[in-house]
């Protein structure tokens, strides 16, 4: 079997792809512990005040969907009753800000007695990465004309208290690259005090812990298992719970496929000896 | 009865079997599909590029702001890599946007990233608590160490020799927790698609490219 | 001249602004902080136009393989065509309805499916690359397994000890070796920003060292 799995890897994809298909078809509900990590997000989301701002940036695009969607929901479910009134930009890609509006359409504003506009704004797509965030800190009228859905933000009565980055007490920054959180640093925290947090895809995760140790980040949610941690801490499971345990099952298969690899290797090292 | 969400998720369920397919082999369903998300892309990118062309470009001019004029010609001049003989033209606005962005990175850098980073490597080692003098030498010896392995001026001879060692342990390990990360990253992308192929009638869909597949390798092992 | 258009001009350039914006973001001289905003809202509108060229220069492309009728050239003509249907709907006023669901129905799942497959390819080079040989191997898929266990909730329902183990290797080693190339990152840029502004990076203007003949 070693042999035919290293011969030919499709026999491995189809093990793969059969063993987390099970678990979707068939969830086993197995618990999940929550980390400090997300812990601290929470602490970070609820430290805003009734009447206050939060930024809040989808910077990932429609590739990391599956991992950071279903974070971006939940955190929006959570902020809307708490009062905060909420900026939204995308500075990843295009369809940064086609996301979140999806995340929008999906938790409805309506259903939280708020008003597109009053409780939330969609500013959309801003390109020009690093410059336009360092831009839209010193002065957002002068960069921004239009929202997402080509209105004047001069007619939009929450644009008129967001006019730099001091107005904003918390900006939550969802990334799919860690020059993202890194760019929220250089640019607003270092320069502004302003506080940051937010989640990332799970390969950059690593990358970003040394900022979460310095405090310059107030915890960070850590993929599609932080989304996870995220709706259980909220009492708001969703997507992202539902995926766990077939996560489980593949990193069972990914860990079973280095045991393979080792025991192929110390039986070819004895058969040569 | 067929809706149009049935409909929708069908067509894209079927994108996705033509993406999958190169698992099975190379073919041109895969580049099919790949082709079309290439341009779907390109093509977004460049009508949103265009709307802020207009918005933040042309449409500041119209409201008397002539500095724009700059950005204005800027931007024409980015077109002048179509144009033989005066591909040189791009050069220009390419400058300044590369001498802005690199200044704002740098600036930004040595504080964000070095500077800070630093300052939180500087951790007591003389504290009560045993536990948290271990760590915290572990992290201050695990920063020094693969700091001065990436020095790579140096020749690994001599105390270089166990100080690169130790780094390159450093290195490993912080490396096998990203590759772990990674994995578990894709693996919930991967999870996405199948929620939705698991489901009626996208299933059917997967059970037909199955059976595709499977005909496919039959005829190639007879022939 | 020629050399002074083509060159000279652009590392000034690239000198100018990027003194201009490093001294602004330490100092606050009044003149000079209002040159900076106004630079960076000019050089949006450029930057977009980057991305402009870029679509047209794909389109250049798949045009050429057209003409040259080379292997597979009909994908060229219905990648052209899906190119002006995208780009139509998401500027015509009124249907970006349209454009919305066929950007999330084809490319938003295509994308998706094209990064997951990435988990594959990982699990079959797991299989085939992962063997422990040195101390340094050892310890690459110790953290490996121990982050996959540790994340998964039946790794921690097989092995309570897996999460305090896991969030210490995450929280000490790990982040020790991640800050230390974040350092290094740092250091990296700023070396390489200053060979930028000097003039000693050429390819950054699109200037080709031309091989001695």
């Amino acid at each position: 079997m070693l042999k035919k799995l290293s011969k030919d890897p499709r026999w491995l994809y189809v093990l793969f792809l059969i063993g987390i298909m099970i678990p979707l078809v068939k969830p086993i509900g197995l618990p999940m512990g929550i980390s400090d990590n997300t812990r601290k997000v929470y602490d970070a989301l609820k430290s805003v005040p009734a009447d206050g701002l939060v930024f809040l940036s989808p910077d990932f695009a429609v590739e990391n969907r599956g991992e950071l969607q279903a974070m971006l929901v939940v955190i929006f479910k959570t902020l809307l009753p708490m009062g905060v009134k909420i900026v939204s930009a995308g500075f990843y890609g295009v369809s940064s800000a086609m996301l979140m509006d999806e995340a929008m359409n999906t938790v409805g504003l309506a259903n939280y007695g708020k008003k597109y506009g009053v409780d939330f704004v969609n500013l959309g797509y801003l390109p020009g990465e690093e410059t336009t965030i360092a831009a839209l800190g010193a002065d957002v009228h002068a960069l921004v004309k239009v929202d997402y859905y080509n209105k004047p933000i001069s007619d939009l009565p929450l644009m008129s208290r967001f006019r730099r980055a001091g107005d904003v007490n918390l900006v939550i920054s969802l990334a799919a690259g860690n020059e993202y959180p890194e760019k929220w640093i250089r640019q607003w925290q270092v320069k502004y005090g302003t506080k940051i947090t937010g989640g990332a895809v799970a390969m950059i995760y690593p990358a970003l812990l040394g900022y979460v140790a310095s405090g310059q980040l107030q915890g960070y949610l850590d993929s599609s298992r932080g989304a996870a941690e995220f709706e259980i801490l909220t009492g708001n499971p969703g997507a992202a719970v539902v995926t766990m345990d077939a996560q489980s099952i593949g990193h069972i298969i990914a860990i079973l496929a280095i045991v393979l690899c080792n025991l192929s290797y110390i039986l070819k090292k004895e058969s040569r000896t | 009865m067929i809706t149009s969400e049935i409909l929708l998720s069908l067509v894209s369920s079927a994108f996705v079997l033509m993406i999958f397919s190169f698992l099975y082999r190379d073919n041109f369903w895969f580049h099919l599909a790949s082709n079309i998300y290439i341009c779907g892309t390109a093509a977004y990118t460049t009508a949103m590029a265009l709307r802020t062309l207009y918005f933040q470009g042309l449409v500041p001019i119209y409201g008397g702001s002539s500095w724009y004029l700059l950005a204005l010609i800027g931007s024409v001049l980015m077109f002048m890599r179509f144009v033989r003989g005066y591909e040189w033209l791009v050069r220009w606005p390419t400058a300044a946007l590369v001498g802005a962005g690199i200044a704002l990175n740098m600036a930004a850098a040595a504080q964000a990233q070095i500077a800070a980073q630093i300052v939180d490597t500087m951790k007591s080692v003389f504290t009560p608590s045993i536990t948290t003098n271990i760590n915290n030498l572990v992290i201050i010896s695990g920063v020094c160490f693969v700091t001065l392995f990436f020095l790579f001026s140096k020749e690994t001879k001599g105390v270089m020799k166990p100080v690169n060692r130790i780094g390159r342990c450093f290195l490993m390990v912080a490396l096998g927790s990203s590759f772990a990360y990674a994995l578990l990253g894709r693996t919930s992308l991967l999870l996405e698609r199948f929620k939705i192929l698991v489901a009626f009638p996208d299933n059917l869909l997967m059970v037909l490219a199955a059976a595709l597949i499977a005909y496919d390798a039959l005829s190639r092992r007879k022939s | 001249m020629a050399t002074i258009l083509k060159r000279d001009i652009p590392y000034v350039l690239i000198l100018f602004f990027g003194v201009v914006m490093a001294i602004t973001f330490f100092l606050k001289i009044p003149l000079l902080s209002e040159f900076a905003v106004e630079a960076q809202r000019l050089l949006v509108p450029i930057s977009s136009a980057a991305f402009v060229v870029g679509g047209v220069s794909l389109l250049l492309y798949h045009a050429a393989r057209v003409q040259r009728r080379t292997k597979d050239w009909q994908l060229s003509v219905v990648s052209i065509a899906v190119f002006f249907i995208f780009l139509v709907t998401s500027l015509a006023p009124g249907i970006e309805k349209i454009h919305t669901v066929a950007y999330t129905t084809i490319v938003g799942m295509v994308t998706e499916a094209m990064w997951g497959l990435i988990a594959l390819f990982m699990v079959s080079m797991a299989l085939r690359a992962f063997r422990v040989k040195n101390l340094e191997t050892f310890l690459f898929t110790l953290s490996c397994v121990i982050v996959l266990i540790g994340n998964a909730p039946v790794g921690e329902s097989a092995f309570p000890v897996a999460p305090p183990v896991l969030k210490w290797l995450m929280d000490i080693p790990t982040m020790a070796g991640m800050r230390a190339m974040t350092i290094g990152l740092g250091l990296g840029i700023i070396a390489y920003g200053i060979r930028v502004m000097w003039g000693y990076e050429r390819a950054v203007i699109g200037e080709v060292r031309r091989e001695a003949s």
